[in-house]
């Protein structure tokens, strides 16, 4: 007998969400085919991980072909700023080494299923090459240069994948379908149930620079391989600095729209004009070599109303995207994939693909993405809040819990409980001592949406 | 209740704004109505330090919505801000 579907899954999108669940799938014995529109490598930002990845590698068992591709360990995380602002209501100036100054290591909490100190900084058309090639390896059929331009749910236990390769189009008949797709939010945006978020209207521009010195711009030189993040004295504007070979780092500007938009959306005068207001940030960059040309990435934040449905779940990126400030993609998309593939193995063993099979799914995404929309939200808000916690004992390894990406199979922090209450005091008082220090950006609530 | 009295309050305050803010530095004496927010010795971070070292030291955990300016102007303020936080009745008159 010959069954009415060609795979029990199909997955849109080859990245790391779509490979890790592909890998997870095909580990289980479930037919899975994984439609790339892209061929393999390409170019892609979010390249600086968090070590949340880690239990996932493990999972998959990825883990040793990771470290055996030598990207540069991520050991922490570093800020620096030369704020002067003047704080408060009163005009006296801050010294530029005590405010937004900090440094975390990971080592310094441990975390469950964590076997090392580090995550990884990747040049994503390597890494995503690397994770896509293991799920094939495990079993997976892996479809290059096909993209999928809708779903037909007109049976919705019988989804039909619309595909294209070149001139051919191929309806694929599977059981249900996980879109993997990334930031086109390929099945998002044919339900319509994706929102923009109103509050991160963040823009970012970025390139790789060959031969900056990275120890130049440490707080401590020994840190230079960290991510570091350098405020800008400029209003919600931020530069990420992430190593991806000994000589080669990914420098990127994240600002708000408008601000791109005052640059008449000339991004080499936007990114020279705004690294140039941090003088020793811009010189060393000169000074190296910039090796691409400058991308933006647009359009950045949005929800989706709902990302489970009969026969569908949305994964990674396509179900989610906030801000990139703590370099959260990638352990999204991984966890995400990790938490939908036990659900959807669970699922094929009862036969049953409705959207309730995915209750679990979607509540634990949406309680991890929650903590994560909050801590994002507070940062922004008020910033000194984030750089005064990291230096209390009270709320340190609270801190770097949430850094780590640990924020899916445990409760709300203390400490992001903690900075909730503080915000709303200084919101609320004008004398205050940080009242001052709010940011633009303010997020009314956690409009996690689905 | 580690709070004894307020006389040991403001002496503890002034060894942490001295040694721990001012790094040591005596060349301006500290007394319990220097103006601390005005002649900028207690920036931003700092006063979160100082909230941290309160709460380490006398047990006191100091709301959110008390960190504001009349309650941190001087080491008078803050002594009492401690004080009454921790319902001690050892709290002087002024």
């Amino acid at each position: 007998m010959t069954a009415d579907f060609d795979y029990d899954v199909g997955v849109i999108g080859g990245g790391p969400a779509g490979s890790t669940l592909a890998a997870y799938l095909a580990r289980a014995g479930i037919s899975t085919a994984v439609f790339e529109s892209e061929t393999f490598p390409r170019e892609h930002v979010g390249e600086s991980l968090v070590p949340a990845v880690i239990p996932v590698m493990r999972d998959i068992e990825i883990i040793e072909t990771i470290e055996k591709a030598g990207f540069p360990r991520k050991y922490g995380a570093g800020w620096t700023s030369a704020d002067r602002r003047p704080i408060a209501n009163l005009d006296f100036s801050v010294d530029s080494h005590t405010l937004g100054h900090a440094e975390i290591s990971y080592e310094e909490r441990e975390q469950p299923g964590v076997d090392r100190v580090y995550a990884w900084h990747v040049d994503r058309g390597r890494f995503d090459q690397i994770l896509l090639d293991h799920a094939r390896g495990l079993g997976a059929e892996v479809f290059s240069g096909t993209r999928v331009n809708r779903v037909d749910f007109t049976d919705p236990a019988r989804p039909v994948l619309q595909t294209k390769t070149g001139d051919r189009r191929d309806p694929v008949r599977v059981r249900m379908v996980a879109d993997a797709s990334g930031r086109q939010t390929m099945l998002g945006s044919q339900l319509r149930v994706k929102v923009p978020d109103p509050v991160f209207n963040q823009y970012a521009v970025h390139t790789w620079f060959d031969g900056l010195d990275r120890r130049a711009l440490a707080t401590n030189p020994r840190d230079a391989d960290f991510i570091f993040v350098h405020y800008l004295p400029l209003v919600d504007t931020w530069v990420w600095q992430i190593p991806i070979t000994e000589t080669i780092t990914s420098i990127g500007v994240v600002s708000q729209k408008q601000r791109i938009r005052a640059a008449k959306d000339d991004l080499s005068t936007f990114f020279w004009d705004s690294v140039g207001s941090r003088p020793e940030l811009a010189k060393a960059l000169r000074d190296a070599e910039q090796l691409r040309p400058l991308k933006a990435e647009g359009d950045y934040s949005y929800a989706m109303r709902q990302i489970t449905g009969d026969g569908m779940v949305l994964i990674g990126d396509a179900a989610r995207f906030v801000d990139p400030i703590f370099s959260s993609g990638v352990s999204v998309a991984m966890n995400s994939a990790r938490l939908a593939a036990k659900d959807i193995i669970a699922a094929h063993a009862l036969g049953d693909f409705r959207r309730e099979r995915f209750d679990n799914y979607a509540d634990t995404l949406r309680r991890g993405t929650r903590i994560w929309y909050d801590f994002i939200s507070m940062y922004y808000r008020l910033n000194v809040l984030f750089t005064s916690f990291i230096h209390d004992p009270a709320y340190r390894i609270d801190i770097i819990r949430m850094l780590q990406g640990d924020v899916y199979d445990a409760e709300e922090p203390e400490a992001l409980k903690a900075m909730k209450e503080y915000v709303a005091a200084v919101e609320a008082d004008p004398t205050h001592l940080w009242h001052g220090h709010l940011g633009n950006l303010r997020a009314e609530s956690a409009a996690a949406l689905f | 209740m580690l709070v004894e009295s307020r006389d040991s309050v403001v002496k503890e305050l002034t060894r942490y704004i001295q040694d721990e803010l001012l790094s040591g530095d005596r060349s301006a004496e500290l007394t319990t109505e220097t103006p601390l927010l005005r002649w900028g010795i207690l920036n931003s971070i700092d006063t979160a330090r100082l909230v941290g070292f309160i709460r380490e030291r006398f047990g006191v955990r100091i709301p959110p919505a008390d960190i504001v300016e009349k309650n941190f102007r001087d080491i008078g303020c803050i002594a009492d801000l401690v004080a009454s936080l921790s319902g001690s009745e050892a709290t002087n008159d002024r």
